[in-house]
């Protein structure tokens, strides 16, 4: 792993073992209700300042945290045009199945790729500690899977071409 | 591009049955390919001889070579493979541009049959080859010309330019989605580097260019518009001797064929490897995985199916097992007859029933009387 990759990860993992310290908490406008407040922002008092982890300025994690509820957004760099339509057609993938996740959210915060959404009751019943592995690992995995689409799709290209142009020969 | 068959798949299986069919059958079939070629196939069933009458549409290479060349040039191919069989009908039927007579009682027998049919169902091919040929070997004779269009598939037509000393062939390459055009420009890329490396000097040079290529200037702006670029395959003479000109010819028919297989290939196997990665993450959280996807497995009936298909049953795979012994079949003997002789409860046919089968109250008239004097007598 490259060595700004590693110290990036570092950090948001630093920073999402600081931020998941969710409870338990009532709507304070619906009575009887549980929202995750991070999401409706109605009561300042509830949200924490939000934190941005930027490794340059095409890779950068938001992470907004209140008290029941934790927002992570992440955006993937995208060198190239086919980096760009991979990145957008996979994530696009990933949450047209969000439910498979549970965290995933089905529409990205404006400005990102993907958005996670972890409440007090996820991290109830899975592990803070797993919930973090996922985070960290799910950027890794994503980053390795999109150089891998592009090095499978010149290397199909390449491969293509080479037969078609053996028939002239 | 072997992997390309000249005769269509459909028509040959279309023809075979036909002729192998012990009796005259009536059949009125159309048949499309790439979007826009058509064959239609039509029989009445009720001749004595086995005549069938095949249409075909989207033949034509270019306005000029099909008003010059083309009606000799037909009536040369179609005699070559069975002239007793087969004949030219004019006028062709309307909206097809060659329609052919097959009288399947002259096709000889055995496995003369197989080939003659494969021939006629590579007619379009065929001819469309033939014509090409004609029109490369017409620009190599004459030098400098300017483009001709060739149209064999009319959404996707191509360019061809006589240069001094070489032929360029011009592709304007177009694409529904954006997906498409990026993963297409993955292969053009491949082509256009290998064509410039030294171990394929030997194979057409081919150039890969948003913008039109400065030999199609004067073409219609509609004809220069694409959202995919141009590519442009330099043909020398060396290409267009002996067997390999049919090489090149079918190369050049097919690129656009070959670009739009490549693309849908590509796609799938995305596709695919998306959703293996996909059960990978799941797997950090969920160690069991996900199963979203797998929902349309069918679960395998025992016997031949047809009842669980009919009521909705799945029998379990032990089941069966489970029973035996005499006690047991006596047991089961009497449940099968309370089964049998059981009412049979259909879901939602109570409510059907109340609603629609509502029989009216039918008392005799003798029993309405008695009623009211009964109550007169109260009274």
């Amino acid at each position: 792993m490259a060595n700004s990759l590693r110290l990036y990860l570092t950090c948001i993992r630093s920073t999402l073992e600081a931020a998941m310290c969710l409870q338990n908490f009532p709507c304070q406008e619906v009575e009887r209700h549980n929202k995750p407040e991070v999401e409706l922002q109605t009561s300042p008092e509830l949200l924490l300042n939000p934190v941005l982890i930027c490794r340059n300025e095409a890779e950068k994690c938001l992470i907004e945290t209140s008290i029941n509820s934790l927002r992570i957004s992440l955006k993937v760099k995208q060198a190239d045009e086919l980096e760009n339509i991979l990145t957008k057609k996979f994530l696009r993938f990933l949450s047209m199945r969000a439910e498979a996740f549970q965290v995933l959210r089905r529409k990205p915060v404006q400005g990102y790729d993907i958005s996670f959404l972890i409440t007090n009751y996820h991290c109830e019943e899975m592990q803070k500690h797993k919930l973090i592995d996922f985070i960290v690992q799910f950027m890794e995995d994503i980053d390795k899977e999109i150089s891998e689409l592009k090095m499978s799709v010149n290397t199909r290209g390449r491969l293509v071409a080479a037969e078609f142009l053996k028939q002239f020969i | 591009m072997t992997f390309f068959e000249k005769a269509s798949p459909a028509l040959k299986d279309t023809l075979l049955s036909l002729y192998r069919a012990t009796k005259p059958r009536a059949i009125d079939q159309r048949l499309y390919e790439f979007g826009a070629v058509e064959y239609h196939v039509q029989s009445s069933g009720t001749d004595r001889d086995r005549v069938v009458y095949l249409s075909m549409s989207a033949l034509i290479l270019s306005r000029d070579v099909t008003a010059a060349r083309g009606p000799g040039s037909v009536v040369q191919i179609v005699e070559r493979i069975c002239p007793d069989a087969i004949d030219i009908v004019k006028p062709p039927k309307e909206g097809y541009q060659l329609t052919l007579r097959l009288d399947f009682d002259r096709i000889p027998g055995g496995k003369d049959s197989l080939k003659i049919i494969g021939e006629i169902s590579a007619l379009r091919a065929t001819i469309l080859i033939h014509w090409l040929k004609d029109v490369l070997r017409n620009v190599k004779y004459h030098g400098i010309i300017s483009p001709i269009k060739l149209e064999h598939n009319p959404k996707e037509p191509f360019f061809i330019v006589g240069l001094p000393g070489k032929i360029s062939c011009v592709f304007p390459m177009r694409f529904r989605e954006d997906t498409d055009i990026v993963v297409a420009i993955a292969l053009f890329q491949g082509l256009t580097d290998l064509s410039s490396s030294e171990k394929w000097s030997r194979a057409p040079a081919c150039t890969w260019s948003p913008i039109p290529p400065p030999e199609l200037m004067g073409e219609s702006l509609e004809d220069l518009s694409t959202n995919g670029g141009f590519v442009s395959f330099e043909i020398s003479p060396r290409h267009l001797k002996g067997k390999r000109m049919d090489k090149t010819v079918w190369n050049l028919l097919n690129f656009h064929t070959l670009v739009k297989h490549y693309v849908k290939a590509t796609r799938g196997f995305l596709q695919r490897r998306m959703r293996n990665r996909l059960n990978n993450l799941v797997e950090v959280l969920h160690p069991t995985g996900y199963e979203g996807d797998q929902d349309d497995v069918a679960v395998e009936p025992l016997g031949c199916g047809c009842l669980g298909n009919i009521v909705g049953v799945q029998r379990r795979k032990g089941s069966r097992s489970k029973r035996g012994g005499s006690c047991s079949s006596a047991k089961s003997l009497r449940t099968r007859m309370k089964v049998v002789a059981g009412r049979v409860r259909i879901n939602g046919f109570r409510r059907f029933r109340h609603r629609w089968l509502r029989l009216p109250r039918l008392h005799s008239a003798d029993f309405k009387y008695r009623k009211v004097a009964l109550s007169m007598a109260h009274a």
